[in-house]
């Protein structure tokens, strides 16, 4: 319940980040913490603005979706659970776009070496995951890089196959005798019900694994003394520039000087990588980044799962909406919506 | 019952003379809960709920923890009795070892909760005085700790684990019985029969064990019934914070939290009504055991 | 007293693992200069003294009235109390007024009809609310009169730019009705049992059998089972004016439970502690109410103070 990704929709501490919250097409007229903000229209922005007033709410997806039914709200950030029933509502219109971020598993690289984590993400079968608890609405990710462009084709996928991600696991010269522990910040369902998927796959080719549900301040604290196994994350703007992506991948942007939270050390990958973040010209950074994004996908940086769409649900009411899946954007032609008939 | 609806007195004085010489007090007790239906009937259902949470997961085929994906939130089937969850568990197989963490939890915190807190209690009501002044402090502080911050320390520090909610919720419940038994030990203290008592000479060990617990009892049993409901419920509650019961492991509280949201509500009953029927009988059963023990052990009221 | 609460808070408090300044600064804030941020900021928050000398500055500003400022929003610990004070107190104590109006009486009569219909029904219905929890119970009202019936808002506390009173009862109703009924079924009982004990005792019998009509002896066992009734109180009003997590979560409902919750979780010190004092301050006045209170209905307790 606490999870920010759980609670519906349409605030997030982003979104106070923004500058147009003073520039923007709305200006804010009250906030009450944890209940709502109201905006109303800024007569100063570039284009008219279509809705007088607008007010966010802060509500778990459940209320979210019952206000929306009723009408109380024209729109929401929808569980991937509920998908069906939302899409069953009249006078509701669904629809997504891919998040700017991705959720991953990040493994204490210096426990684990890349020999073990393609094992354990070839024993995850995130096709079926997405498939029941994503309702489909998630895309496969292979790469911490998520710019089209500086992926190249011939990524590994590390397709689906315990038989042999068991193999792999006992070649790689794992410690099959020690208990593991996983941690992460609990409270939102898919995130959840994928680890406990996760887990039973994980135990199914041996690892000794336990769940550990933490807070956030308490996962940052066994980051910094690495006394974690693995922990998950999720989210992040990642979509704009591949360079967005080191920030959790050079090594010198290790936890606690930057949010290299994994301890990923490749210094092939880091040369690299800062060869192509230095080069201007897209045309001549794309070849670099291509090359250390196979790096980086042959050592598996991180346990990538998927990207989750962001699901919206608006009331047919809601003219002109256009869904982004990132925060960042969300907002982004709120001035063109409109409420009509 | 009399036109005044008042309990009549006159009829209690025989009992009160058997107990002195013609039948022990204990079966006295027995037979007066036997005779009371509700009392009986909420004991049978605790007894094959126990019975099936601890047999139960021997009788079933599939794993609580483990399950097949592509059958997930399936309704319920030959194969699957209860349906299966959100990730393809067997819900049946859920529900049993789900009992067997909530019940342990519910009334090993309770049972704690209130020994410790009827014993302390009773004392420190009995001595008044400095003692009093003392215990009734810790207890003050102990109340004014709020729960929830307690336990997210305590599962930080220990890890969260059913040890440590037992002892956490033990450990938060029994200023509640303490506050009521020193209540109760006040008022008794001043009254006529504890006084003759003290007065004779009876010595103090005697007068706690003899006029003042069962005085206090009846209140506790019943402060103690709804104490089980609480650890229960809050073991749910706990688990929305994380610090609760670790997955893959099942609880009801758990089960019935994973269960809060319109699609499950509203089209899915097979997840939430079994650990919520579950909680429901188990809540009901001990109060109604609770209501059946404080009556039989009354013994001012007539059988 | 005061002072043995406030180093156990703040040594509790600390106690839990975690550093707030490292969890203000975002994790991909300032690739390789994250360390010196959070430096920055526990020095700001002046977390980089030893804790001793944090105790000691802090209870100095403490006795001054002063709870210090949060540290994720910097707003002054007492005001942020003070804001959450008011719908917590409206919601909480709505649903402690009512479920007691309700269950006073119905304890009375299912005592004094012991073992009739009315008895066994008052039982029932508050064994019933008593074993379904409070969220689910919540979801289902929701569920039920928001959804389904749609006569009842599901969330907040106004319709969204409106502030009128009206509304506001309007958008107790559900909240209310949930927490009240818990509340009805807890006092119920523990009203019922202290009348049982009570109207069993040889005094009412005495007063029946001088004449005293019915409800004068109801009246005479309610009065002298009023000491564990207040016991219970002042129990309940401290837990409840600390607002009910779960409920005002559900219902969006800006109390005291979702800021203390929100801040343990960024280990926002200073607003955990301010929390800390005031439900403790509340435990105390309740408790010194309560003895005050055994006097006043049963004159022959001498209270030990």
């Amino acid at each position: 319940m606490l999870g920010s990704a759980d609670k519906a929709g349409l605030l997030t501490n982003e979104f106070f980040n923004l500058p147009n919250v003073g520039m923007g097409p709305y200006t804010m007229t009250k906030f009450t913490p944890d209940q709502e903000v109201d905006l109303k229209k800024n007569p100063h922005f570039r284009e008219p603005v279509g809705i007088d007033k607008l007010y966010l709410k802060m509500l778990t997806s459940d209320v979210a979706e019952a206000q929306l039914q009723t009408g109380e709200l024209d729109l929401a950030q929808v569980a991937p659970a509920d998908l069906a029933t939302v899409q069953a509502m009249s006078g509701v219109k669904v629809s997504s776009a891919p998040s700017a971020g991705f959720l991953r598993i990040v493994s204490n690289d210096e426990k684990f070496p890349a020999a073990v984590r393609r094992a354990l993400l070839t024993a995850i079968d995130r096709k079926t995951l997405i498939k029941t608890i994503y309702g489909g609405k998630a895309d496969l990710v292979n790469s911490s890089f998520l710019t089209k462009w500086a992926l190249p084709s011939d990524l590994d996928t590390y397709a689906f196959d315990e038989a042999k991600a068991k193999s792999m696991l006992q070649a790689s010269g794992f410690d099959f005798s020690k208990t593991y522990s996983f941690e992460w910040v609990a409270g939102t369902a898919d995130r959840d019900q994928a680890i406990n998927v996760i887990l039973q796959e994980w135990q199914a080719i041996g690892v000794n694994i336990k769940a550990k549900q933490v807070d956030g301040a308490t996962q940052l604290a066994d980051i910094k003394s690495k006394a974690y196994d693995f922990t998950f994350s999720g989210g992040g703007t990642y979509t704009m520039d591949p360079a967005t992506s080191l920030a959790f991948l050079l090594t010198s942007n290790a936890y606690p000087a930057g949010g290299n939270v994994g301890y990923y050390s490749n210094p092939d990958f880091d040369a690299l990588a800062s060869k192509a973040a230095g080069t201007v010209a897209k045309a001549d950074s794309a070849p670099i980044w291509k090359q250390a994004a196979k790096i980086e996908n042959k050592d598996v940086a991180e346990i990538w799962l998927y990207d989750p769409q962001t699901v919206w649900a608006a009331s047919s009411k809601l003219q002109n909406f256009t869904a982004y899946g990132d925060f960042t954007n969300a907002f982004a032609d709120a001035y063109k919506w409109k409420i009509g008939g | 019952m009399t036109t005044t609806n008042l309990p009549s007195g006159p009829s209690a004085a025989p009992i009160r003379s058997s107990r002195r010489g013609l039948v022990p007090p204990g079966r006295l007790a027995l037979r007066r809960y036997v005779r009371n239906p509700a009392a009986v009937a909420g004991a049978v259902v605790l007894l094959v709920m126990v019975l099936a949470v601890v047999f139960g997961p021997m009788l079933s085929p599939y794993s609580p923890d483990v399950g097949e994906l592509i059958t997930a939130r399936s309704a319920p089937s030959a194969a699957h009795w209860l349906g299966t969850d959100a990730i393809g568990r067997d819900q049946l197989a859920r529900v049993f070892a789900g009992g067997r963490v909530s019940l342990t939890v519910g009334f090993l915190a309770a049972l704690l909760a209130v020994v410790v807190g009827t014993l302390v209690g009773t004392l420190s009501g009995w001595f008044g005085g400095v003692a009093d002044a003392v215990i009734s402090r810790i207890i003050d502080i102990l109340l004014s700790v709020p729960p929830v911050l307690v336990i997210i320390v305590f599962a930080g520090i220990l890890g969260p684990s059913v040890p440590m909610l037992i002892i956490v919720f033990a450990a938060l419940l029994w200023p509640q019985s303490a506050r009521i038994a020193r209540g109760v030990v006040l008022s008794l203290r001043e009254q006529e029969f504890v006084q003759a008592a003290r007065v004779l000479g009876s010595r103090t060990a005697y007068i706690v064990v003899r006029h003042l617990i069962p005085g206090v009892l009846p209140a506790v049993v019943v402060a103690a019934t709804i104490l089980v409901a609480d650890a229960v419920l809050s073991e749910a509650a706990v688990s929305f914070l994380g610090a609760g019961v670790q997955p893959p492991q099942a609880s009801w509280g758990n089960m019935l939290n994973d269960s809060k949201s319109i699609t499950v509500l509203s089209s899915m009953p097979w997840l939430w009504l079994p650990p919520g029927i579950a909680i429901f009988a188990t809540v009901l059963s001990t109060m109604a055991i609770g209501d059946g023990v404080r009556d039989a052990i009354d013994t001012r009221r007539n059988a | 007293m005061f002072l043995i609460i406030a180093v156990g808070l703040f040594v509790l408090v600390r106690l839990a693992p975690g550093d707030p300044a490292e969890t203000l600064v975002p994790i991909d804030a300032a690739p390789g200069q994250r360390e010196e941020l959070v430096k920055a900021a526990r020095e700001q928050l002046g977390l980089d003294k030893p804790v001793p000398v944090q105790f000691v500055l802090w209870f100095g500003s403490l006795l001054k009235g002063d709870l210090g400022y949060s540290f994720s929003t910097h707003q002054a610990v007492g005001q942020l109390l003070l804001d959450r004070l008011g719908p917590t107190v409206l919601l909480m104590g709505s649903a402690l007024v009512l479920g007691l109006l309700i269950a006073i009486p119905v304890g009375i009569i299912a005592a004094v009809r012991r073992d009739t219909f009315v008895d066994a029904a008052a039982g029932t219905v508050s064994v019933i609310a008593l074993a379904i929890p409070s969220f689910f119970l919540a979801m289902l009202g929701i569920y039920v009169f928001a959804v389904k019936l749609r006569v009842l808002p599901s969330a907040g506390m106004y319709f969204s730019g409106e502030s009128d009173v009206g509304d506001l009862l309007y958008h107790l109703i559900l909240p209310v009705s949930v927490l009240a009924l818990a509340v009805a079924a807890a006092f119920t009982r523990y009203i019922r049992s202290g009348m049982l004990e009570q109207l069993g005792q040889d005094y009412i019998r005495a007063i029946v059998a001088k004449g005293a009509g019915p409800f004068r002896a109801t009246m005479h066992a309610f009065r002298n089972s009023l000491i564990p009734l207040v016991t219970v109180l002042a129990l309940y009003i401290p837990a409840f004016l600390s607002g009910a997590v779960v409920v005002e979560q559900i219902f969006s409902w800006p109390g005291m439970g979702q800021m203390a919750v929100n801040a343990l979780i960024v280990r926002d010190y200073p607003v955990i502690t301010g929390f800390g004092l005031y439900v403790a301050v509340l435990v105390l006045i309740c408790n010194l109410l309560a003895d005050v209170l055994y006097t006043v209905v049963d004159p022959r307790v001498r209270t030990a103070r």
